[in-house]
């Protein structure tokens, strides 16, 4: 587990909201399983980690709750997008990208010079 | 936004307002049982799955906990759990903490009442714009300092000077108010037009007095104040520009002042003009004109008055008969209260601060015992491994929970204790009578407080928590710690020493209040009724219609059951302290100077015999003293003998009021001027000989009556006899004279029982410290005890090492309280009414008390320590 790569900070909930919004609507286990997923397994994930992250984004009001029943019918609680979340997922995402896309461009060898 | 939003879920989770925890827990458990059911479809075993499930969670506990810090504030959380178990802690004792609240109410309640109220009168601005720019201007004759101005000297000052924006004057002037059912007699004053432009306060309704009001035959016009437009006409508006009658003469309503307006005091109702002539400014020597003026800016006090008194020395000059001697005083509207009622403030100021340093000395003494008491504990605590900021949060919480009790309950006693204190505003000062609760005043009680519950509650802690941890419990509670003792035997002894001060101080006034009250006014103070009758002129100009009312008034009046004798005076004793003439003997001129000036009093016949003033020599008037026949005088014994110390004093004549005057008697001599100053000697004149419209404000208008009775249970008859006289003819100011005598002690005497309580409390208070103390002492040393017995000590003496103990206490207390309390005393001296610092019997009492309270003090502790059982003391630890 040691060469996986820690989540980074912030970065969490970003993802917690690209998972929602692909998947819709999710309980955090079918959320942490997802975002392992999607990784390649890559990340190593404390699955308990997530639910304050839950729990912030929800204050926040980018996200709401409800219980329900899960697959294999288990009683779960349910997180879905709500319209902010959706903008602040927008905004996140871009911000991500243009992060990224200056980083590459001191990490890439000089093309130019 | 997004901020505030969280903050509220958070602060919502830690008041527990979100059921969050247990929610957390289902969802948390739903969560690994669906990742169980995973593994298990993945092959595990069952044990296998779960625990997977957990270690893939990163521990219940843990996810738990951040998911807790996340929904709340730790912070107040913490505080709240802090705050909740300062409460048991508190609780737990309930002698300590009512104590401890106790002793806060009474330092801080007192400090804050005392404070709010001397702040009120001595130093807060009065309610007018720019009030330091506000002066009094009086003139200044020999021998009286402040005097009231002459209308003509008022008139050249104002002239003359450079220095003020305005000058304005006025006179307090009471009227009948009639018209309106039942007359009434109601105060008010006369002013100059630019009065209230002067003070810079707007009306409420309508406008205040412009010049022209005051010009001389323009129309009555009145200004009425909020009190009266709110008593007589129910606050309505539609009273402009109505009349209402005042001494039978029309004044138009041309405006009300706002409620806080209340100059130049608060009796005053009303306000109507001087319309002064020329004729008004003849007589330099006829003062009755109170000046005000404001200052105009960046001119200082000292400028106006230096630049006044060159006005008042070239008056001098140019008047030299009528303004001989005569200067002037100008003095800043705040600063013109009376010596005494300062004084007797102060005082108060200082009894509460004594209060305070008892009461904190006591509840340092209480928190350190109660610290030095939990050393142990705290001892076991931090060497058991716990937090020091945690312990610390702790003993902060009990003190701030102690602090904002005690100060609670304080604002609420200085609350309920300012109405009591208000009679102490002296009633010239233009403000309201009792002082709304001063904000700044309760802040700083409660800064107050929480300093000391905090340096007391936690400072012992911090010292703890650096001492304590093994050292501590090695060391243990029995010694408690020398340095400790020794501060708390300090803080006993400034108790006992700030309890004697307090004793002292008290005791002396106690003994200066008893030789005022004992002193003899002179005249007859029970069974004594007087009101007030005063007559309006024009109605009254005539000397003989006057004396028709006074004639069948008492006429009337004697008739009553019960009534031995009744006489009408110019103005009562004590009531009226002015009315100083001066006295020419030997064809002098009549210009008063610092020895030659007399009370004068127009009586009718009976007025000694009514106030018992004995008649030493010839004959009372009589009703035919008419002002056809020779001007006759009753004088006083000291008259006579400032002016025929040797001789027959029946027959002499004397100038007085521009006539001359025969003596015909001469009585004993009376306090006009109050209980506690000597008055200048006496002159009484009958009523009838004074010429028609002439000094009408000597008038007689006191009607006193003696009876055998209660004098009070005559009041209605004697409503009905005035009546009958004269219908438009108001009552006021009915009381005994009983109450105008005891009203000249008054203020002594709630100062008085003020000191008292906090005396009583004081020493109380320094009795419980001592008690607290010796107590302590004792169980600390109950082993040694032991062993001092088992060594063959006898009970007899243990129980003299603790009284012992005690009494090394109070006599280190009571020295320097002594000394304290001789040197407040020679402070105190102007109040002490010739009772002397140094009093024996006040000293020696408060010794006395002081003993005896220690030796209650150490009574109890001092038996405990005989009653020590030295096998069970010894096997204890």
């Amino acid at each position: 587990m040691g060469d996986k790569a820690d989540v980074w900070q912030g970065t969490l909930a970003l993802m917690v909201l690209k998972t929602l919004e692909v998947v819709g609507p999710s309980h955090g286990y079918g959320i942490a399983r997802r975002i392992e997923q999607t990784s390649g397994n890559l990340l190593s994930l404390n699955y308990g980690t997530l639910y304050p992250a839950l729990l912030k984004l929800e204050q926040e009001g980018a996200i709401s709750s409800e219980w329900g029943v899960s697959e294999n019918n288990r009683k779960a609680k349910f997180y879905k997008l709500t319209r902010a979340g959706r903008k602040q997922l927008d905004k996140g995402a871009r911000d991500w990208e243009q992060a990224t896309a200056i980083l590459a461009r001191f990490l890439s060898p000089a093309e130019e010079a | 936004m997004r901020k505030l939003r969280v903050l509220w879920g958070r602060l919502r989770g830690a008041v527990g307002a979100t059921p969050a925890d247990d929610e957390f827990a289902a969802e948390l458990e739903s969560h690994l049982q669906m990742h169980t059911d995973d593994n298990l479809r993945s092959g595990m075993t069952p044990e296998q799955a779960r625990r997977n499930a957990i270690l893939k969670l990163g521990g219940l506990e843990q996810t738990k906990q951040a998911y807790r810090e996340r929904n709340t504030i730790p912070f107040i959380e913490a505080l709240l759990s802090d705050v909740r178990y300062a409460l048991r802690q508190l609780i737990r004792s309930p002698g300590f903490t009512m104590t401890a609240i106790l002793l806060i109410t009474i330092g801080i309640g007192a400090n804050a009442a005392i404070f709010t109220l001397v702040d009120f009168v001595l130093v807060r601005p009065l309610p007018f714009p720019e009030p330091e720019r506000l002066v009094k201007v009086w003139e200044k004759h020999p021998g009286y300092p402040m005097m009231e101005l002459s209308p003509a000297n008022y008139r050249d000052l104002k002239a003359a000077n450079t220095s003020f924006a305005a000058l304005a004057a006025y006179s307090g002037n009471s009227m009948n108010l009639v018209g309106r059912g039942e007359p009434q007699r109601i105060d008010g004053a006369q002013v100059t037009g630019n009065l209230f432009s002067t003070l810079g306060r707007p009306a409420l309704i309508g406008r205040y007095f412009s010049e022209d009001d005051d010009k001389a035959g323009a129309p009555g016009k009145v200004v009425l104040s909020y009190a009266l437009w709110q008593t007589e006409f129910a606050g309505d508006g539609n009273v402009l520009g109505k009349s209402i009658f005042l001494d039978n003469g029309p004044y138009t309503v041309i405006g009300i002042m706002p409620p806080d307006f209340l100059f130049p005091s608060r009796e005053t109702q009303f306000w109507t003009t001087f319309k002064f002539q020329e004729g008004d400014y003849q007589d330099r020597d006829n003062n009755y004109l109170a000046g005000i003026g404001r200052l105009k800016p960046r001119v200082s006090l000292a400028k106006a008055r230096s630049e006044l008194m060159l006005i008042a020395a070239r008056l001098q000059r140019q008047y030299p008969k009528e303004n001989q001697g005569v200067d002037v005083s100008v003095i800043a509207l705040r600063d013109e209260l009376s010596t005494q009622s300062r004084f007797l403030l102060k005082v108060l100021c200082g009894a509460a601060l004594s209060m305070l340093v008892i009461a904190c000395a006591n509840l340092a003494n209480l928190l350190l015992t109660r610290s030095l008491a939990r050393q142990k504990e705290l001892s076991i605590r931090l060497s058991l491994g716990a937090n020091r900021r945690h312990i610390l949060r702790q003993f902060l919480s009990e003190s701030l929970l102690l602090g904002f009790a005690g100060g609670a309950s304080a604002v609420g006693v200085a609350t309920a204790a300012l109405p009591l204190l208000s009679r102490l505003v002296p009633n010239s000062l233009p403000t309201q009578q009792v002082p709304p609760v001063d904000l700044r005043m309760l802040l700083f009680a409660l800064s107050l407080t929480l300093t000391i519950v905090i340096l007391f509650g936690v400072a012992p802690a911090l010292w703890a928590c650096r001492t304590a941890g093994f050292g501590g419990l090695r060391v243990g509670v029995r010694t408690g710690g020398a340095g400790h003792h020794r501060l708390r035997s300090v803080l006993v002894m400034a108790e006992v020493a700030v309890s004697v001060l307090l004793l002292i101080s008290s005791g002396l006034l106690i003994r200066a209040l008893w030789k005022v009250q004992s002193t003899d006014p002179g005249f007859r103070t029970n069974n004594i009724l007087t009101l007030h009758t005063e007559l309006p002129f024009p109605k009254y100009d005539e000397t003989s219609v006057r004396a028709q009312f006074y004639g069948k008034v008492l006429a009337d009046v004697r008739r009553l059951p019960g009534v031995t004798s009744a006489a009408y005076i110019t103005a009562l004793p004590m009531e009226w302290r002015g009315g100083i003439w001066p006295v020419a003997v030997g064809g002098r001129d009549q210009i008063l100077t610092e020895g030659n000036g007399a009370s004068a009093r127009f009586v009718t016949p009976g007025f000694f015999s009514t106030l018992g003033i004995p008649i030493q020599s010839g004959r009372d008037f009589s009703e035919t003293d008419t002002a056809d026949r020779p001007y006759v005088a009753v004088v006083s014994e000291s008259f006579v003998r400032r002016y025929w110390p040797n001789e027959q004093p029946i027959g002499q004549h004397f100038g007085f009021d521009l006539h001359d005057r025969e003596i015909i008697g001469v009585v004993r001599d009376i306090r006009v001027r109050g209980l506690e100053r000597t008055s200048e000697p006496q002159v009484y004149l009958g009523y009838k000989q004074v010429p028609d419209g002439m000094l009408a404000w000597y008038a007689p208008k006191d009607l006193v009556i003696h009876s055998s009775q209660a004098p009070q249970s005559l009041l209605p008859a004697i409503r009905q006899i005035i009546r009958t006289a004269d219908a438009d003819q108001p009552v006021s100011n009915v009381r005994t004279m009983e109450e105008i005598v005891g009203g000249e002690t008054e203020s002594r005497a709630i100062q008085m029982r003020v000191l008292i309580a906090f005396t009583a409390v004081a020493i109380l208070l320094a009795g419980l410290g001592i008690y607290g103390l010796l107590s302590f002492a004792v169980s600390m040393r109950q082993q040694e005890f032991g062993i001092r017995m088992a060594l063959g000590a006898g009970q007899g003496d243990i129980f003299k090492m603790v009284l012992g103990q005690g009494a090394v206490l109070a006599v280190a207390g009571l020295l320097p309280g002594l000394a304290l309390a001789y040197m407040a005393a020679r402070l105190l001296e102007s109040l002490l009414a010739g009772v002397r610092p140094a009093d024996a019997l006040t000293f020696s009492t408060a010794i006395a008390l002081c003993l005896i309270t220690t030796l209650l003090g150490s009574l109890v502790p001092a038996l405990r320590a005989v009653r020590a059982d030295p096998t069970a003391v010894m096997r204890a630890e």
